[in-house]
């Protein structure tokens, strides 16, 4: 059985991250759960949105269509009087920070919580901002988890909290939590009954300075809470030189490296969980006669510039004058510098050790060189790329085609998730832009727009078929309305793949795998206005060609390049086996010059050096056979799957 | 030495030369057609290349080609070399009818299908999709010869289908403009693959010019609801006038001329000289074709086809012979003029390679 559906408190289980933070939110008695899916956070509504979890603990589970969307929803819950979670990566917060702001300042009545989860070394991100600062910016309370454990201690904490302050708090998760397992003891579930109901005296209004002068009232009362949560907390001997303060993965790391260095006993550990606001007086209790204090923190110097700021009322009174080191002093850096990519245990190692001038090497040169080479034999070479049988490979190739065929110049404003690789090799570079969801669209409504500076060349959007409803809507409408010509490629693959495979509004399924209303991208871009035509990307020719008369016309249009993931396809049926005909491939002779490996890029396609021709990795291969398309030898062939049962 | 892709695309593409014939079209992934414009999507990084080698617009060695075809150099410096010079028009009233003129053209193929000199015909037949664009096309039969006939007045790019047609193993003929004849013949002077031994007839059709389809496109549909092109045509009255099922466009000749592609311009072969049989207008009657009989395969289709009473002929004039030298004489002077001022000193005519007798000869013959 999945452990989170025991009802074994006491019980020692081994959990993800993710995982942990779904059963905090059921002992809690959690009701309420929306989220857009988005790595590394997408496992947390991910769990609790599986029809056994929802259907025993009797919650609503659903993929909304963004993040403010998702955040609104949780809102509404907790405005009814349930415990709500809402959970995002770290992009997510940005688009719902609009409501956020207000929210922080109408409170909320039941336990509302929102998790966001960053992605320090940006493992599946385009960016790797640190959310942190919104707390801050929001007047929020602040809670970071360093273990396993934690995230579901402290979640479950998270909506009392909520509750108490009622107002909404915010758990800051990372990758290497999210994504991490540890083992946790089960705790109680409380079995809350509430009958949600929206009172006559109910209001829910962020009326300016007014509702911001009680959410400081608020934020102070978090404080007082906080200084004496048991989550925070000192290790180490008393009258230490040196004390490390971190947070989140920071405290294991700092354990690590202390023990390492043998120097448990002259370290000391100050480890706070509770970020914002920060337990002043806990903090400063803790630092009487120290003299340094190395940071460590995931991303920016956060809790690092707020704890200088703090102290800087306490030194040369309460406390001596302290020597900083951090990211602030440049001790703690990845390889890309401070506040850049992620830290790790050999990061700390490095820092201890310089602060403490002990000579201790985390990994030597040779020791590096030898795991590498032995890595190399296990894991193969290759690039950044879409998965093997990817339709967005040949959406890309269709786009490449048409571009060049159309000869006036024109380019392609791109899109984050899947289709980002469309700025690289995969996708030929031709993606010329990369923002966030949906931004190919609304900055195409002014590429678009600048023919009266004659400006001649076409403007082609790419959007994936979840961001389509995410966020490329308002371009869309914006585009109709104020008279942006270009022209949006909707790469629909019936998923939101690189987070999961959740369904979304296209798709006719909910979260849970229940039948759901369908909302079909056609209809609205017809509803629209637009002209819209859909055709399979690996019928390339047909492709290229609907793509190129498109971009003839004189208004917006809109072409939705539909075949589903190769992933999603490959698990539902028996793959064609696809191989090469050696004696017809063509290989670098004029007429191919290796178009399958060189240039079209499917992982499952290789290139047999010694015998100078392609070759198929039947592992990989998902048996698309968009590749034998597309071979100008015809040399790839296909055995269908019912011919290869027989 | 050879060149390659990228050559082709700064000497000939970006020059604006490219004749829209679809030979590299059809020999490589990266080169790709679309409404009769080529474009080099990718580089393939290769220096030596079929697509530059056979272009009819990169260095074309007359006579050589002259050589491989007839077996000698040319004498006649206008018509090139040919063996009789006729009107002739089909038997077959049907075929007549849906001719452009004499149906001569749909004739012979549907002939040559019958006897079994092949067993495929690489055509054009107006898309079904674009109304004004021909889209090549394989025909097997008299039905699917007949649905491709009648002049296009556009560069469709037949030979992007040859190669794919050549790996059936079928007995082919191809009927093309004179730069399609002319890469046929490169692909066959340079390159020994045994399925080129495939085309068995080469029929080129007599090509002043032709038009830049999205121009002339963009002009007719605002012209006539071109629902379905029944005939082209350019009556002495020098309207370029187009019979659709929507009605009729006329659109004066001056106004079309502006739709001529620059590569006809400097093109200067008017009446396909390398082919096996080369046919065209009369520009005399209007029911008959000029039919020029170059090789010795055409000579044996010609004759067997007469015989069997498929094509009927009659002499043709010698003073409209003196017209049609005056017309394609007129044309090679002012392009070689327009060569020898374009080319650089290793290539005096751009693409044209003759000797200098050769270019005594065109000079020459052409004063006449």
């Amino acid at each position: 059985m999945l452990s989170i559906l025991l009802d074994e408190p006491g019980k020692r289980v081994l959990m993800m991250g993710n995982e942990a933070i779904a059963r905090g939110a059921i002992e809690a008695g959690m009701k309420f759960c929306a989220a857009y899916p988005g790595s590394p956070s997408s496992e947390i509504i991910g769990t609790l949105a599986r029809p056994d979890v929802a259907e025993n603990f009797g919650h609503h589970a659903e993929w909304s269509t963004n993040e403010v969307v998702a955040l609104e929803a949780a809102a509404g819950a907790s405005f009814g009087g349930l415990r709500a979670l809402c959970a995002m990566k770290q992009n997510g917060i940005n688009v719902a920070s609009d409501f956020l702001m207000s929210v922080v300042m109408s409170g909320c009545k039941g336990g509302l919580v929102l998790v966001v989860a960053d992605d320090p070394g940006a493992h599946c991100s385009n960016n790797e901002m640190d959310s942190r600062a919104y707390a801050r910016l929001l007047d929020a309370p602040l809670l970071e988890p360093a273990t396993i454990e934690e995230s579901k201690e402290m979640t479950r904490w998270a909506f009392e909290l909520s509750e108490e302050l009622e107002m909404p708090c915010m758990i800051r998760s990372v990758t290497r939590i999210s994504h991490a397992r540890g083992d946790l003891s089960l705790g109680p579930i409380n079995r809350l009954q509430r009958t949600p109901r929206f009172e006559a005296y109910d209001r829910f209004l962020s009326l300016g300075t007014v509702t911001h002068s009680v959410l400081h009232g608020k934020l102070e009362k978090a404080r007082d809470i906080f200084e004496k949560s048991q989550f925070n907390q000192y290790v180490g001997p008393s009258g230490a030189e040196l004390v490390i303060i971190t947070c989140g993965t920071g405290w294991l790391f700092s354990r690590e490296a202390l023990r390492t260095l043998g120097l448990e006993d002259k370290v000391g550990i100050l480890k706070l969980a509770t970020t914002w606001p920060l337990p002043n007086r806990f903090i400063v209790d803790h630092l009487k006669g120290v003299k340094q204090v190395l940071f460590v923190e995931e991303i920016d110097p956060f809790m690092e510039q707020n704890v200088k700021s703090l102290l800087a009322d306490y030194i040369g009174s309460e406390l001596e004058v302290i020597k900083f080191f951090g990211k602030g002093s440049g001790h703690v850096r990845s390889r890309f510098g401070p506040a850049l990519g992620e830290i790790d245990p050999d990061i700390v190692i490095r820092a201890v050790a310089e602060i403490k001038g002990v000579d201790y090497q985390a990994q030597t040169p040779e020791y590096a060189e030898r795991a590498s080479t032995l890595l190399s034999e296990y894991t193969a070479s290759r690039d950044l790329a879409f998965c093997a049988g990817c339709p967005h490979r040949a959406s890309y190739w269709v786009m490449k085609n048409a571009l060049a065929l159309d000869g006036r110049g024109g380019f392609v404003l791109g899109d984050i998730g899947c289709y980002g690789m469309g700025a690289g090799r995969s996708g030929y570079f031709i993606n010329r832009t990369l923002h966030c969801m949906g931004s190919g669209a609304g900055v195409a409504c002014g590429l678009g727009n600048l023919a009266k500076f004659e400006f001649d060349q076409p403007v082609v959007a790419v959007m994936g078929d979840s961001t389509f409803f995410h966020a490329a809507l308002p371009a869309l409408i914006n585009a109709r309305y104020n008279g942006a010509k270009f022209t949006s490629v909707v790469l629909d693959n019936s998923a939101t793949a690189m987070t999961g495979f959740q369904p979304h509004p296209g798709i006719g399924l909910n979260a849970m795998g229940n039948p759901a209303t369908q909302v079909l991208i056609e209809d609205v871009c017809k509803g629209l206005g637009f002209h819209v035509e859909i055709r399979d990307p690996f019928k390339v020719d047909e492709a290229v060609e609907a793509l190129h008369d498109l971009m003839q016309r004189e208004e917006s249009s809109v072409l939705i390049l539909r075949h589903t993931c190769g992933l999603v396809e490959s698990r539902k049926k028996k793959k064609d086996r696809i191989s090469v005909n050696a004696e017809k491939c063509l290989g670098d002779e004029c007429g191919c010059a290796r178009f399958c490996t060189r240039v079209f890029g499917c992982p499952a396609l290789i290139w047999n050096e010694k015998e100078k021709h392609a070759s198929v990795d039947e592992v990989v291969c998902t048996g698309c056979g968009v590749c034998a398309y597309l071979c100008p030898q015809s040399a790839i062939e296909v055995e269908k799957a019912e011919e290869l049962q027989r | 030495m050879n060149k390659g892709p990228d050559d082709l695309q700064s000497e000939v593409q970006q020059a604006n030369l490219c004749a829209g014939c679809g030979m590299c079209v059809g020999l490589c992934p990266y080169i790709k057609e679309m409404d009769e414009k080529v474009a080099i999507v990718e580089r393939c990084g290769r220096s030596d290349g079929r697509c530059y080698r056979f272009c009819p617009r990169t260095s074309t060695d007359i006579g050589a080609l002259d050589e491989m075809v007839f077996g000698a150099r040319r004498g006649d410096a206008v018509l090139g070399s040919y063996r009789t010079l006729t009107a002739a028009k089909a038997a077959n009233a049907a075929t007549h009818s849906a001719g452009q003129y004499g149906g001569v053209v749909s004739a012979l193929i549907i002939h040559a299908l019958k006897k079994g000199v092949v067993e495929a015909a690489l055509l054009t037949r107006y898309s079904e999709r674009k109304q004004v664009l021909p889209r090549p096309t394989v025909a097997r039969n008299r039905k699917e010869v007949l649905a491709c006939s009648g002049s296009k007045y556009t560069a469709a790019p037949t030979l992007s289908a040859l190669q794919d047609i050549l790996k059936t193993g079928e007995k082919l003929a191809v009927v093309g403009r004179p730069c399609q004849v002319t890469a046929i013949r490169k692909m066959q002077l340079y390159d020994d693959r045994p399925e080129l031994k495939n085309i068995k007839l080469v029929i080129g059709l007599f090509c002043l010019w032709a038009l830049d389809y999205r121009r002339y496109a963009a002009h007719l549909s605002g012209q006539v609801n071109v629902s379905r092109i029944r005939k082209i045509d350019i009556p002495k009255n020098d309207d370029f006038i187009v019979y659709t099922n929507g009605g009729e466009a006329r659109v004066p000749i001056n106004k079309i001329k502006e739709f001529i592609r620059p590569s006809c311009q400097v093109c200067f072969d008017v009446t396909a000289e390398l082919a096996d049989i080369s046919i065209g207008s009369t520009e005399w009657q209007d029911d008959w074709n000029t039919v020029l009989v170059r090789s010795e395969a055409g000579e044996k289709l010609f004759a067997d086809a007469l015989k069997a009473k498929a094509v009927t002929t009659k002499k043709f004039p010698g003073e409209r012979e003196a017209i049609l030298r005056e017309a394609v004489g007129a044309k090679k002077r002012r392009v070689l003029k327009e060569l020898s001022r374009r080319g650089s000193e290793s290539a005096p005519l751009l693409y044209l390679k003759l000797d200098d007798s050769q270019r005594a000869l065109f000079l020459e013959g052409g004063n006449k």
